[in-house]
């Protein structure tokens, strides 16, 4: 393979970075990001199905006829979905109630399904565990920035740190949700226009 | 032909694998997961056992139930209320039902402690709120609540019940305003600031709380509906 | 009984519309509302799938629970659904080859669509009976759509306005659901239990 395995790692985070980038995995990034703490707990949930799911999907790719591949994948991408949930369930209940109806959700999470068919098919264990990893990364990074956000506007704090008094209530609220990725997206497509610009003028 | 039975038989081993895998884990983690269960109920009673005013615990620290058989010992099961389907209790005057078991707790002095859950429907699915009701020389009041279950509330909206200022709206309600029936501001046509948010509380046991949740009536409404359940049950078995 | 059926099939439309209250579904909402026939067309698959997947998972789901094995439920739900869209896509090849072209890899990602396990776990988790079930499940869908189809719109006469640059794309697409949010907000109070 030509990427280094360290490229395959932080693929996921800038790159290629699920939310930003790929648009995949919208509905769980809307709807856990009232707080900060919530999206970095639904961030790990699904970090941690990626990296299960891209490593067994790599071990098992060569005896999966491609007819059935997609179900195939689901299968395993909805027990270890189910496993985290009853782990969750059982040792951080707390979370586990607010993420609620989410967290089976994570199976149709589009990243995963997405990642299994893109590159765990493809490729070795330790690259499909790198490729989860990262993508998890980047995608739980993101959902801690549009939790933060959401939270800081609407409720004045961080991790639940009070921070400031301002109090917009509907950035907690569905519509915020949109505005604020939206308002990021443009953000990051404002710096990707900037960092392209000058090597425009150069040439 | 045999393509798909290839197809299909593998499938099927996947899916008995992950079946089985899945089996596994559940025995292992079936235990604790009744016991985060059980430990989030306890956390509740501890709350609602909690003076709203003072601070302190109703009764002595320990007795306050800390395992199920602990628990156990104070469920209480007025005669004539039949508990076989886990409500003891359906409303008439209102919409909600009381779970079973309801507890009795004694506090040192000897009056009475009754602990409920009520479950009314809020804007997705059931919303669980325990409250505890002392019983005290003008009859019984409300001492303090705690909502468990809120889960199928929309986020931002209703499920801002879970938040603590939200809930401490609800209590505590003296006597008289149970009387009256807990209701939320909106429906009693009010809206009370001030001094008025308590007295109109602890009076009519009108309920402030659109203020603090904007835009979400139907589950504090529950709430309400859910307190006046419990109220109902507690006049239905004697003790009110 | 008939007022709880309605209120259940309103709330479903307009009050929690399952996009842009509940989060669900918001994959093909963004990535198939460029054009509004495609719109249509997803929206009627997507129903479809709704209502035959809540009528089957409701009553496999009398079963997982008799068998003792509610933890099967996600992996069971989620096979249902990728078979149903399995059987969608081969009905659509042959009856409208044109609409299969059109929707293109977005037909066998309506099994990845969010809405309709939500829709099913949602079904199970409030208790609904078969009839509540399939009420919500075509309030589920019409929900869909309508949010689908309206966007559709704006975004397609969006294609003919100035958008800053930055915004191009998802960016202006995500503030438009916004406000298109905001807007449903409104039906908060319609109707009163």
């Amino acid at each position: 393979m030509a990427e280094s395995k360290f490229k395959v790692l932080t693929n996921g985070i800038f790159k290629q970075n699920p939310i930003f980038i790929q648009v995949l995995g919208m509905c769980p990034t809307l709807a856990t990001t009232t707080s900060a703490e919530n999206g970095l707990g639904m961030g790990l949930a699904t970090t941690a199905v990626l990296a299960m799911s891209n490593i067994t999907i790599s071990l098992v790719r060569k005896f999966i006829p491609d007819k059935i591949r997609i179900p195939s994948y689901i299968v395993i991408i909805a027990s270890f979905v189910t496993m985290i949930d009853m782990l969750m369930h059982g040792f951080i209940y707390d979370l586990w109630k607010t993420l609620g109806l989410f967290i089976p959700l994570i199976v149709v999470n589009c990243i995963i399904l997405g990642r299994a068919e893109a590159f765990a098919s493809k490729n070795s264990v330790f690259r499909s565990f790198l490729d989860g990893l990262g993508m998890g990364l980047g995608f739980t990074a993101s959902l801690v920035l549009l939790g933060s956000v959401r939270e800081f506007l609407g409720n004045g704090s961080i991790f639940n740190y009070h921070l400031s008094d301002v109090k917009m209530f509907a950035m907690i609220l569905p519509p915020g949700a949109f505005i604020a990725l939206g308002m990021l997206a443009a953000f990051f497509n404002y710096l990707g226009i900037r960092r392209s610009k000058p090597k425009k003028a150069a040439k | 032909m045999r393509e798909y039975l290839k197809t299909g038989i593998t499938l099927m081993v996947i899916t008995i694998i992950a079946a089985l895998v899945l089996s596994v884990v559940y025995t292992v983690v079936k235990e604790p997961i009744a016991n985060a269960e059980l430990g989030a109920k306890l956390k509740a009673i501890r709350e609602v056992l909690t003076d709203a005013e003072t601070g302190e615990l109703l009764i002595a620290a320990e007795n306050i139930p800390e395992t199920a058989s602990e628990l156990a010992e104070f469920e209480w099961f007025p005669a004539g209320f039949d508990s076989s389907e886990g409500i003891i209790y359906t409303a008439t005057s209102s919409q909600g039902k009381v779970e079973s078991p309801a507890y009795k707790f004694v506090k040192e002095d000897g009056s009475e402690i009754y602990v409920a859950i009520g479950i009314a429907v809020g804007y997705g699915g059931d919303v669980k709120t325990m409250a505890a009701f002392v019983s005290g020389p003008n009859g019984v009041s409300l001492n303090a609540i705690k909502v468990l279950e809120y889960s199928q509330e929309t986020p931002g909206l209703g499920a801002n019940i879970a938040n603590d200022v939200v809930q401490q709206r609800f209590f505590p309600i003296a006597t008289k305003g149970l009387d009256k029936g807990v209701r939320v501001d909106k429906d009693a046509g009010v809206t009370p600031s001030g001094d008025q948010i308590e007295i109109r509380k602890q009076e009519d046991g009108i309920v402030t709380v659109s203020d603090v949740m904007t835009g979400a009536t139907i589950t504090p409404r529950a709430v309400a509906f859910s307190l006046n359940a419990i109220s109902e049950f507690l006049e239905k078995a004697g003790v009110r | 009984m008939a007022t709880r059926l309605v209120f259940i099939f309103l709330s479903a439309i307009l009050i929690n519309n399952f996009v842009l209250s509940r989060f669900l579904g918001i994959c093909p909402f963004l990535g198939v509302s460029k054009k509004t026939d495609t719109a249509v067309g997803m929206s009627i698959a997507v129903t479809f799938v709704m209502i035959m997947a809540s009528i089957i998972t409701w009553l496999l789901n009398i079963a997982l629970d008799a068998l003792g094995i509610p933890f099967l439920r996600t992996i069971v739900f989620i096979l249902i659904i990728a078979t149903l869209v399995q059987f969608v896509e081969i009905f659509l090849k042959k009856a409208s080859p044109s609409l299969y072209d059109a929707l293109g890899i977005f037909l066998p990602l309506i099994t990845t669509n969010c809405a309709i396990l939500g829709l099913a776990l949602l079904n199970v988790q409030q208790n609904y009976t078969l009839l509540e079930t399939i009420v919500n499940a075509a309030g589920a869908g019409l929900g869909f759509a309508l949010a689908l189809i309206l966007f559709s719109t704006i975004r397609e006469r969006m294609e003919l306005s100035e958008v800053p640059e930055p915004f191009k794309g998802t960016a202006i697409a995500l503030i438009t659901a916004g406000l298109l949010s905001m807007a449903f907000m409104g039906f908060q109070g319609l109707v009163k239990l």
